[in-house]
């Protein structure tokens, strides 16, 4: 059996403040990477969809959104093509009635709710599915305990692996992962908009990420996973999104602002459909910029769909200029420093030093052992000099 | 994250309150001590553990109560509802519980969770709550001022990094000593490698190899000779072996010579015995065959009688069978019998039925006749009915038309008292006219009075005006004695004129009235005449109506026996109809009754079909039986005849035996010795061959004796014992080698283990000065690391604060108006300047607008909850101010979810998308 994962469809989806030209072409930008999906899996030959949660961005769509996802799951429905899916914290508000549930009831999905209708068969696999709940760990340990075999179970699931200290709502810790890969061939994940899978070696815990950007400030890739059962085999395709460029520019003084983004975008042949994320270095004696304007003034003249700034970093001779802030402030700052300032060995290992300093925090503020001290630095340490232990 | 409700139960001063929030601003207003602040130290207690004031908890129950309980219902940053629950009870304990769907969680930790959920990353939520989201009262400013540094540094986590710094010179420290501990031992181990196990080593184990190879060589020589020697000793003992070998053989072949002769002797005598016996059998031989064949003879009678005896038995059987048969054919004939008798009874049952059938059909028809004649009657009855019915509907259309007459006779009577009345009232209209026109006459009269007077009056008041100049009116000049004349009169004069017209206009009034009225009963007696006149119309046809009405009446009479003829019609009708169906009923019961009887008849029919059917198959059973009987007859017959034969059969075997008696004492000799007298030829046989044997073993017995006489035993005995001699020695020598070879092994194992310990000492020296290498190294890296990472602090709040004022800046500017730029330095303790004067140096209002701007700025840059909440933040604002920030609301909302103000200040009710009023 062929199964295509995807997740995070997002459809009703509106950039924040949701009137205008940008916000009417972004709202269809959903449909057609969703309408991307289905097409694939109809070229691929695939048997089953999954779609593990937040189909919609919101519990309460507008009819036109109903509609229109209708009319892509009508293609697959069309095709022979079986669509399983489970509810994310976007399908639903606690207690309530979904739209999933109602496109369960006119024959375009299957939802799948393990703790209230139980285990569904299909090809000779076993499927589970959970709703998402705020509160995985105890979440599954409640749900999950009767499964024992791990022959065929596949579990469709609205959340990811925490991948480090920073904590998201929602999500599990590698270890309970671990024990979810005792009871699953495949545990179809979701929830991040960025694809991953755990383990690295023959791994079982699989998120395909988002077909389209639900942030602009997303990065990482994002697309489906097909997985081949007979071979047990999974394969990443990256999907048909909008365009965004991530440019960069230094500016020395307001004269030439508007001269610098024309070559920049020139030099980076932005196109009048895409959208550009501009993130702009003054220096520290730059006048005071309002973004708001820039962004207004800009438009008039650069051809692009959407001109967003996203901070102006003001540099001197002493301040750090921190490129993301939307992660955790502090890892952020202190990878900058050690990239910027440090200019030494740790300064080409900075997410590796960042963590170790997380952990030597963690330990100060618990009070821990020195003996454990010792041996996470010297762990880390020994990572530095590599197995030959050189580091010249 | 929203925070949606807030119940506090026993918490401070509320007993019982339950609030509910929604995204955008909300207002808390209310008077000092009416729990406006205590709403979000329960918020603070209850999601980040915010101790207040750092007061024991149960300072926070209720006085007079055991516990409180703080219940808050906030949407996560996932978008989904979470409920937080704090109990605190006495003895300073408390209890946590978190709760998603239906998913209960529960202790400490849970804080944790919470922080995430509402998008604190860090680890001191308590203080991000205290000192970004929440601003106590006094504490908003108060943030930026007494204890900023140590606020500050330990929300930035400053000191977290000197406090690593510190911890890491204990990992320095392990790293030193294990530096020493490994350089001594490289020391230690150098100096007493070369005194235990030095490099000559390596030589003496080449010299021992060569001597081992040696005395290889040496000890396979030896083995070589003993190996020869060793064989030549075997065919010595060989040869030694033999001669024992044949003074046994010798032994044997003496031994079996002895045997051969006792056996010969056996068989001879046996053979002489045989011989002896033979001819006595020849006299016994020919009783032994005449016994032989009457054995043979007896047997075959014997046979033949138990074949005979069998159709004895047979017979029995045979003779049963007969009797059955008979039975059977007894049985049957008495079936028949009954059968036939059946059949009789049956027909006659027949018989009779259809005499019975007979009688009831002639009934019949006479019933069916009878029928017929009251049928025709009864439709002619219900012609004459028909005949009447159309009379009766004649005289209901009669009927109404009467009717309808008579209704309109009545309204012509009622039209004709109406005309009479009408009359009457003419006439006295026509009166009442007549007096009035006479008024008409008046009010002419009075109306040229009126002009009279009019035209008097006129002339008067022109008279008086010259009266008054002195002018005579008469003669048109002027005249003295007028204006000494006293006009008075004829003021009089014309008042009284006025008087009389306005009299006289009273009087017309009034009989203008009564001329209005007067034309109003002039058009009402035009109507009264047009109504008399059609009234009249209509009752001339009143006379034709009567004479109808009498006409109508006349033929109504003509119908008044039809009812009750009627009646008697149907009556009739209905008695005979009753008569026909009780007749065809009775018809009906006895057309049943002849087809109940025709039924039992073919009934009866058939059952007799059937008898006669049974009885021929018994007659054909009959006949099969009667064969078979003649079939048993016939072989009893035959029977007879063979125990006739037996009998015979039986008397010759008698006679046999008896003869037999005499020549079985011949027979039995015969048969007991005849077989031993076949053993003789074997005998003879046996004889001659070992004859021949005896003679064999005697030639060999002689060859034998003849080779142990040739070999010379001694020869032998002294070359086995000098061999003997030469194999000892060899081995001697072989040993002594083996030996030797030990000796060089076990020397050399020793020597290879010096050697294996020797290079193992030197990979370990090799792993220790590789390991003081890499500590080496490692104190280096370790050394820059803390290095670093102790100012790392330093440059977190330097570049936390250079972007917060910024974005600070932007707010102040919003919420002021003012272009006036806030720095914010945090090497200079965290000092907060704006536009270069210290922030103590600011005015209250200005104090109090930078610590919002700056909160603002840290709540974005610094955490995600989106929430922030504002302790009475206008309390030191001036009124200009004041309008300036609750302008600004609508703009700071644009980066919160919700902003929560706390305040006694209604200026901002009108920003407020949710009002709660406190006391």
């Amino acid at each position: 059996m062929k199964i295509l994962h995807t997740s995070d469809w997002h459809l009703g989806r509106r950039p924040v403040g949701g009137v205008g030209k940008f916000s009417d072409i972004r709202f269809n930008d959903y449909f057609e990477s969703a309408r991307w999906v289905v097409e694939k899996a109809i070229e691929e030959k695939i048997d089953l969809i999954l779609i593990s949660g937040d189909l919609f961005d919101k519990s309460n769509i507008l009819p036109e959104v109903f509609d229109r996802t209708i009319e892509i799951l009508q293609m697959a429905k069309e095709n022979g093509i079986k669509i399983f899916a489970v509810e994310g914290n976007h399908d639903r508000v606690f207690q309530s009635y979904s739209w999933l549930k109602s496109l369960d009831k006119m024959g375009y999905l299957k939802l799948l709710d393990y703790k209230n209708d139980g285990m569904y068969e299909f090809e000779g696999y076993n499927f589970y599915g959970l709703p998402y709940n705020g509160l995985p760990e105890e979440y599954f340990k409640e749900s999950l305990k009767n499964i024992e075999t791990k022959s065929n179970n596949i579990f469709v699931i609205h959340t990811a692996i925490n991948s480090s200290d920073y904590l998201i709502p929602g999500i599990i810790s590698k270890e309970q992962a671990d024990r979810l890969g005792e009871k699953f061939d495949y545990i179809a994940g979701g929830h991040f908009h960025y694809y991953s899978f755990y383990p690295q070696k023959s791994p079982f815990f699989f998120v395909p990420g988002s077909p389209e950007y639900c942030d602009l400030y997303e990065r990482d890739e994002k697309g489906i996973i097909i997985y081949d059962t007979e071979k047990s085999k999974h394969t990443f395709i990256p999907s048909k999104k909008r365009k965004v460029h991530r440019l960069t520019l230094e500016l020395r003084n307001n004269d030439e602002l508007l001269e610098e983004v024309k070559k920049l975008t020139q030099k980076n042949s932005v196109n009048e459909e895409d959208i550009l994320i501009l993130n702009i270095k003054a220096s520290d004696t730059y006048n005071y910029i309002s973004v708001e304007e820039l962004e207004n003034d800009l438009s008039k003249e650069i051809r692009a769909l959407k001109i967003i700034i996203v901070g102006i970093d003001y540099y001197g001779e002493n301040v750090i200029s921190v490129s993301d802030i939307t992660k955790n402030k502090i890892e952020e700052i202190e990878k900058s420093v050690i990239t910027q300032k440090w200019k030494n060995i740790f300064s080409f290992n900075a997410e590796k030093t960042v963590k170790f300093t997380e952990e030597l925090k963690r330990i100060v503020i618990d009070q821990r052992d020195e003996s454990e001290i010792y041996e996470i630095t010297d762990k880390f340490l020994s990572s530095l000099l590599g197995d030959s232990g050189n580091v010249d | 994250m929203l925070i949606k409700k807030v119940y506090l139960k026993n918490f401070k001063n509320h007993e019982n309150s339950k609030f509910e929030f929604t995204r955008g601003i909300n207002l808390i207003l209310g008077p000092n001590g009416a729990g406006k602040s205590s709403i979000f130290e329960a918020i603070g207690l209850a999601l980040f553990d915010v101790k207040i004031n750092g007061l024991n908890l149960n300072s926070h129950i209720r006085k007079g109560e055991k516990s409180a309980e703080i219940e808050i219902e906030f949407e996560g940053n996932d978008g989904l509802d979470y409920t937080v629950i704090r109990r605190l009870s006495g003895g300073s304990s408390s209890k946590y519980e978190l709760r998603a769907d239906e998913v209960k969680k529960s202790g400490r930790e849970i804080i944790e969770e919470v922080s995430r959920l509402c998008g604190i990353n860090l680890s001191k939520p308590s203080m991000i709550f205290t000192h970004i989201i929440c601003g106590y009262q006094n504490k908003l400013t108060e943030t930026f001022t007494s204890n900023r540094k140590e606020i500050f540094d330990e929300i930035f986590e400053v000191r977290m990094y000197y406090d690593i710094h510190d911890r890491l010179r204990s990992v320095m420290r392990e790293y030193e000593l294990k530096e020493r501990d490994a350089s001594i031992k490289v020391e230690d181990i150098q100096k007493h490698l070369e005194e235990d196990f030095p490099e000559s080593l390596l030589e003496k184990l080449q010299n021992i190899d060569e001597e081992i190879k040696r005395l290889y060589t040496r000890k396979k020589e030896l083995e070589k000779k003993k190996k020869e020697s060793e064989e030549r000793y075997q065919s010595l003992q060989e040869k030694k072996n033999n001669i024992s070998r044949l003074s046994e053989r010798i032994e044997n072949l003496r031994n079996n010579l002895n045997r051969y002769k006792k056996e010969l002797e056996n068989h001879e005598k046996e053979l002489f015995e045989l011989q002896k016996i033979e001819k006595e059998l020849k006299i016994h031989e020919a009783n032994y065959i005449e016994y032989q064949s009457l054995l043979n003879k007896k047997e075959r009678i014997e046979e033949k009688i138990r074949e005979l005896r069998e159709f004895n038995e047979k017979k029995k059987k045979t003779e049963s069978d007969l009797l059955e048969v008979e039975n059977k054919i007894k049985s049957n004939n008495f079936k028949i019998t009954t059968y036939r008798n059946m059949i009789d009874e049956k027909q006659q049952k027949i018989e009779k039925n259809d005499e019975t059938i007979e009688k009831t059909e002639a009934t019949l028809e006479e019933y069916q006749k009878k029928l017929e004649e009251q049928t025709k009657t009864l439709q002619k009855f219900r012609k004459e009915k028909e005949a009447l019915e159309s009379q009766k509907k004649k005289k209901e259309s009669f009927e109404k038309e009467y009717h309808l007459m008579k209704n309109k006779k009545e309204e012509l009577l009622r039209k004709q008292s109406e005309l009479e009345e009408k009359e009457i009232y003419l006439k006295e209209l026509s009166n009442k006219i007549e007096i009035l026109e006479k008024s008409e006459q008046i009010l002419k009269d009075i109306e040229r009075d009126i002009q009279k007077l009019r035209f008097r009056k006129d002339g008067l008041e022109g008279w008086l005006e010259n009266v008054e100049n002195g002018i005579c009116p008469v003669l048109n000049k002027e005249c003295s004695e007028l204006l000494s004349m006293n006009s008075e009169n004829i003021f009089k004069t014309i008042s009284d004129i006025e008087k009389n017209i306005e009299d006289k206009i009273n009087e017309k009034r009034k009989i203008e009235k009564d001329v209005e009225t007067l034309n109003h009963l002039k058009t009402e007696k035009i109507e009264i005449i047009a109504k008399i006149n059609s009234l009249k119309e209509d009752l001339k046809d009143m006379h034709k109506l009567l004479k109808e009405e009498e006409n109508l009446n006349d033929q109504l009479c003509k119908f008044s026996n039809l009812e009750e003829e009627l009646e008697g019609l149907n009556r009739s009708i209905s008695e005979f109809e009753k008569e026909i169906a009780k007749m065809n009923s009775s018809i009906k019961f006895h057309f049943e009754e002849i087809n109940k009887i025709r039924e039992e008849n073919s009934k009866l029919e058939e059952e007799i079909v059937e008898l006669r059917n049974s009885i021929e198959d018994l007659e054909i059973e009959n006949n099969e039986y009667l064969k078979k009987k003649n079939r048993i007859e016939e072989y009893l017959k035959d029977v007879k005849e063979k125990i006739v034969q037996l009998e015979k059969l039986e008397k010759e075997h008698d006679q046999i035996s008896n003869s037999m008696k005499k020549l079985r004492e011949s027979n039995e000799f015969y048969n007991r010795n005849a077989p031993r007298i076949e053993k003789i030829p074997e005998i003879e046989h046996k004889i001659s061959e070992l004859k021949e044997e005896i003679r064999k073993s005697e030639v060999e017995t002689h060859q034998a004796e003849e080779e142990l006489s040739s070999i010379n035993v001694e020869e032998l005995d002294f070359d086995i014992s000098s061999l003997k001699e030469y194999m000892k020695e060899i081995e001697r020598e072989l040993q002594s080698v083996l030996g030797q070879i030990g000796g060089k092994n076990e020397e050399k194992k020793t020597l290879e283990h010096n050697l294996k310990k020797r290079k193992k000492i030197l990979q370990e020296l090799e792993n220790l000065k590789d390991e003081v290498k890499v500590l080496k190294k490692k104190k280096k890296l370790l050394k820059e690391y803390r290095e670093n990472i102790k100012f790392m602090g330093n440059y977190i709040a330097d570049t936390i604060t250079k972007n917060v004022e910024k974005l600070a800046t932007e707010y102040y500017r919003k919420i002021t108006g003012k272009a006036e730029t806030i720095k914010w330095v945090a090497q200079d303790s965290y000092e907060v300047y704006l536009n270069g004067k210290t922030y103590r140096m600011l005015s209250g209002g200005e104090q109090m607008s930078v610590a919002i701007a700056l909160r603002l700025a840290l709540a974005k840059f610094y955490s995600d909850t989106k929430l922030l909440i504002l302790d009475e933040p206008t309390s030191n604002l001036d009124q200009e101010r004041r309008q300036a920030f609750s302008n600004a609301l609508d703009f700071m909302l644009g980066d919160l979810e919700q902003v929560f103000i706390v305040t006694h200040d209604e200026t901002f009710k009108e920003n407020a998308q949710n009002v709660i009023s406190l006391g």
